[in-house]
């Protein structure tokens, strides 16, 4: 609760500890992630806690290595960053004509979309799969990133429209007196006005295209466009007794978002609990 | 077993004949797609370079997919969705996603019969596997051999003889857990290591009383339920248990986790291809391996599968390109099954392999009698098998009975 | 699968005065066309499409295919893994789901604005979520292994006699399952309850605990009818999410021992794409769909109706 001051008591302090413990725990299996990581393969069936008796980075390099990471971690960004510019560029110009169109279309439209959020993506996957597979889609970029495009569109218009809905008209009436297209009103007067749910799309649909495992599994096995998550779970699958490679291979996998976690938190928890008024 | 080569058929049937595979050619390109062996270097790999040396003027580029539902999916996508490639690999018999009829029924394999190279290639035993309708859809190159696999080194540490029969193997298990040991290596969360590990024993206890079974269950004969020498097999799964032959956890290892107990010696044997000799040394080089038949319930009674188990087939676009004949011709009858032999373990279709680890074996596959082709390549779909396995594991953890495991296995085979 | 069925946050900026006579349309309707066009071919048409395959025995090769009517939907009924994975699917959400949001709302509630360290012990737990649930299953699988962190730990403090072979333990693989998604899903209900309690006014509280209402009552009468339309979210969120479990299994379990802790999703891709039963798979798509649809449209009346009671 916002409340203002409130008083640091005994008890308050225990609560703290309590939680500062917890959180320890919590993290214990990304402690173990870390150490094993760093362990030589003479120590990787010695106690799981031990400490590693010398600090082994080629761990990392093999991992990279024989796990293709470089070209998986290219692969992801190229497949994330597609994904998000499309339904950034998609979306807020879908939610834009239809927060600016009031009407019957406008609303027949914005229910398709959000009906489209609660409907579950899973019955639709197999029938794209040989839909995708009979125009030659199947392991390819531009495949899967329509395929993201598709499944998260819902999810970028619904934010973007409820955040427009809420904007003055002001300065794009402005700019279309003073005789702008609708377009260049929209690029140069709206778009920079959105960024702060521009940010919230980007980075929730971009965890979630991120992270996403089923969707490559199916659509990129065996190519080599396989993302992060694919890589690793066939890289799993080769050096499974070998856990100090393994948890390099995840670690160097988990670093970009463990890294934008560390710098925008706040922006990725906003993104998560996005829909709640605030 | 078959050993003539190619006499009879030799005639001008390919000029007349609508067969889609193209006659040989010199150069060319060919691409191919098989699934990954786990060895480094792909053993397909040295077969290529040993045929490019030959054929100078073909280049063969070939990729290699993670085996399994990966493979299987690429696969067929790429038939399906144009990006074919030329030769591909595929499993003998029907029902699988891999499988050759499979792929041949649905129209994405050539028909290879009116190529005069490919007379008595196919074994007696292993015909069904290949040949549909009277016509050849792939070709074989390899024999595939499954047997108890020894780490030589640990088994002269342990003094345990090699059991001829199961009840040595048995009482060998107990003696090798006293010493802190395990006799078998099991990956029990692996539905195709505990499926081998069964189908090796059904091999023992099925084939033995009931060499047609196959048959009589496609005609309905018998079942899984019904059939005693599945009732044996699967209890043998518990008696071994009991008798603690596999390590500790082998119900939830995979076979990465489980491969390294023989490598490292703290499992005495494994039960695998010795095709996958070569992944094992890849693992430690100076290893010592012994392969010998899992015993029957007699020495004589002991029975063992080497049969041709892995196909190449040819795509409707590699039939127009002459050069993807000519390279099917040189991995089956041009030396390229040796090559293959030599790097995994498998034998070659004709003759046998200069390996030691394979003495152990050389009685017995001279003994026609006693050489069954793997039990479970004509079963009409991949679920059967992976019952089986899954099975092993249910008896494992004690969540399935005998005859459960069985039931759930005739349930699948109505499911095609 | 995230979705958010509030009002998304608004602009900052207030609505300008009401009654502007109003201009020309400032965006036509063609620019609706790239959207409704992504939405309808990957996600209608294919949905459609899935449904209809369910009825049939398309083998996913083949060009033609028969209509079987209710074939598959008899066939998963009767058939034990299908089954099985139905109900272990809706143990698992109901296990999760629980867990997630009794524990989410606690550490809401726990890291007030007293707690110094609130906003990194927040970031801490909140962590889990947005990492890979594949990346971060195959470390908890490690911690289960037989001769794992956990069982060492068991050992250390003298109950080597509770130590198993965690995932391969017909009565305990489910419940390992279900602590790895736990683990993940927590700090987002956390942060969805934290947002909420922010926008609970502070005199609320504070005037009651001057009428004397102890902490419990406080968080009876006050926090939790305020905290309603935070928890719809969280409930139906995690719900979604829970009934798809894919990932964290096949990292896991692969579905093992012997389907115990095999779910809808992943009986679905191992019956297509493993096996090939491209109309048995779509009809398991079809009830998980069904499942997921009618638990979240069920929550979401349930307990919007229990938001305008407490208004």
């Amino acid at each position: 609760m916002s409340s203002g001051m409130q008083r640091y008591t005994r008890r308050t302090l225990a609560r703290e500890i309590l939680l500062i413990l917890a959180g320890l725990g919590w993290l214990f299996p990304l402690y173990l992630l870390l150490l094993t990581s760093l362990k030589p393969d003479s120590q990787i069936f010695s106690a799981p806690t031990d400490l590693p008796t010398s600090l082994d980075v080629g761990n990392y390099a093999e991992a990279w290595s024989s796990a293709d990471l470089g070209r998986a971690l290219f692969n992801s960004m190229v497949i994330t960053g597609g994904s998000v510019a499309l339904l950034i560029v998609v979306g807020s110009l879908s939610a834009y004509t239809i927060a600016r169109r009031p009407g019957r279309w406008s609303a027949v439209f914005y229910l398709l979309f959000v009906v489209g959020i609660i409907v579950p993506s899973q019955l639709g996957l197999i029938p794209l799969y040989s839909m995708m597979r009979s125009l030659g889609l199947v392991g390819s970029y531009v495949g899967i990133i329509l395929l993201y495009g598709g499944l998260w569109i819902p999810m970028a218009v619904f934010l973007y429209t409820g955040f427009i809905r809420a904007m003055p008209k002001d300065y794009e009436e402005a700019a279309l007196i003073d005789g702008a297209t609708p377009f260049r009103t929209f690029w140069r007067v709206i778009f920079p006005q959105l960024r702060s749910v521009t940010a919230t799309v980007a980075t929730l649909c971009g965890i979630l295209v991120w992270n996403d495992f089923f969707t490559p599994l199916i659509f990129l096995s065996g190519t080599d466009k396989v993302p992060l998550p694919l890589a690793i779970y066939e890289f799993v699958g080769s050096v499974a007794t070998r856990w100090n490679l393994v948890f390099a291979g995840i670690l160097v996998a988990l670093l970009p978002v463990l890294i934008l976690f560390v710098v925008a938190q706040r922006q990725l928890m906003r993104g998560f609990s996005g829909g709640i008024k605030s | 077993m078959l050993s003539g080569c190619g006499g009879g058929g030799g005639t001008k049937n390919e000029a007349a004949s609508v067969a889609a595979a193209a006659a040989p050619a010199d150069s060319g390109t060919v691409t191919l797609i098989a699934q990954a062996s786990g060895n480094k270097p792909e053993p397909l790999a040295e077969v290529i370079s040993s045929f490019e040396k030959k054929h100078p003027d073909i280049k063969v580029k070939a990729e290699y997919l993670p085996i399994g539902t990966t493979y299987a999916n690429s696969l067929r996508t790429r038939l399906r969705g144009g990006n074919q490639p030329d030769v591909f690999y595929a499993a003998p018999g029907g029902g699988g996603l891999t499988s050759l009829l499979n792929l041949a029924d649905a129209g994405l394999t050539a028909d290879l019969t009116q190529q005069s190279w490919t007379k008595g290639l196919v074994d007696d035993n292993a015909r069904e596997l290949f040949y549909k309708d009277g016509r050849l859809w792939g070709v074989p190159f390899d024999r595939v051999v499954v047997a108890q696999v020894y780490n030589g080194a640990a088994l002269k540490e342990s003094g345990i003889e090699i059991p001829r029969t199961m009840d040595e193997l048995l009482a060998a298990c107990k003696t090798a857990k006293k010493q802190g040991k395990t006799m078998l290596a099991l990956a029990g969360a692996s539905t195709e290591n505990a499926g081998l590990m069964a189908s090796a024993l059904a091999a023992n206890y099925v084939l033995a009383d009931e060499p047609h079974f196959n048959s009589e269950r496609t005609e309905g004969k018998t079942s899984f339920a019904d059939s005693k020498g599945w009732q044996s097999t699967t209890q043998a799964i518990v008696d071994m248990k009991k008798a603690g032959c596999f390590q500790k956890g082998a119900e939830a290892a995979d076979i990465p986790q489980a491969a390294p107990a023989l490598v490292e010696g703290k499992a005495l044997s494994f039960i695998i291809p010795t095709g996958a000799f070569g992944a094992l040394r890849g693992i430690s080089p100076d290893l010592k391996l012994e392969a010998h038949p899992l015993p029957g319930v007699t020495a004589e009674g002991t029975n063992l599968y080497s049969s041709q188990s892995d196909a190449l087939a040819i795509s409707a676009k590699g039939a127009k390109n002459g050069a993807a004949t000519t390279f099917l011709k040189y991995v089956s009858t041009g030396g390229g099954d040796k090559v293959y032999a030599e790097v995994t373990g498998n034998l070659p279709l004709k003759g046998t392999l200069d390996d030691p680890a394979l003495d152990g074996l050389s009685g017995i596959l001279a003994d026609e009698k006693h050489v069954f082709p793997l039990i479970q390549l004509p079963w009409p779909n991949p679920e059967v098998y992976s019952e089986l396995g899954k099975g092993v594991q249910g008896l494992l953890t004690g969540q399935q009975s005998p005859a459960d495991v069985l039931k759930s296995m005739d349930a699948a085979w109505q499911n095609s | 699968m995230t979705t958010t069925l509030e009002a998304p946050p608004a602009a900052k900026t207030e609505r300008p005065p009401q009654g502007r006579p109003r201009r020309r349309a400032t965006a036509p309707l063609i620019w609706l066309v790239p959207g409704l066009l992504l939405l309808v071919t990957a996600r209608y048409v294919p949905t459609i499409l899935g449904a209809n395959y369910a009825f049939t025995d398309w083998n996913g090769l083949s060009s033609v295919y028969n209509i079987v009517g209710l074939d598959n939907f008899v066939a998963i009924i009767n058939g034990q893994d299908s089954r099985q994975a139905l109900v272990n699917t809706l143990v698992l959400a109901v296990t999760v789901v629980i867990a997630a949001n009794v524990l989410g709302l606690s550490l809401a509630l726990a890291l007030d604005s007293a707690i110094k360290t609130r906003n990194l012990v927040r970031a801490v737990f909140f962590a889990p979520a947005v990492l890979s649930p594949l990346a971060t299953a195959y470390i908890w699988r490690y911690i289960f292994q037989v001769d794992g962190p956990l069982n060492h730990l068991l050992g250390a403090v003298g109950l080597d006699s509770w130590g198993r072979s965690w995932l391969a333990d017909p009565t305990w693989a489910q419940w390992a399952v279900a602590v790895v998604v736990v683990w993940q899903f927590t700090g987002l209900s956390m942060i969805i309850y934290l947002t909420g309690l922010q926008s609970i006014p502070a005199e609320l509280a504070e005037a009651a605990a001057v009428d004397g209402a102890g902490p419990w009552r406080r968080f009876r009468r006050i926090t939790l009818p305020l905290l309603a339309p935070a928890t719809t979210i969280a409930l139906t969120l995690t719900t979604i999410m829970a009934l798809g479990i894919f990932d964290q299994v096949v990292a896991l379990t692969g579905g093992g021992p012997v389907g115990k802790t095999a779910t809808l999703s992943t009986v679905m891709y191992e019956q297509t794409f493993s096996l090939g039963r491209f109309g048995y798979g779509t009809a398991l798509a079809l009830i998980l769909t069904l499942v997921i649809t009618l638990a979240s449209v069920t929550q979401l009346l349930v307990l919007r109706s229990r938001e305008r009671q407490i208004r």
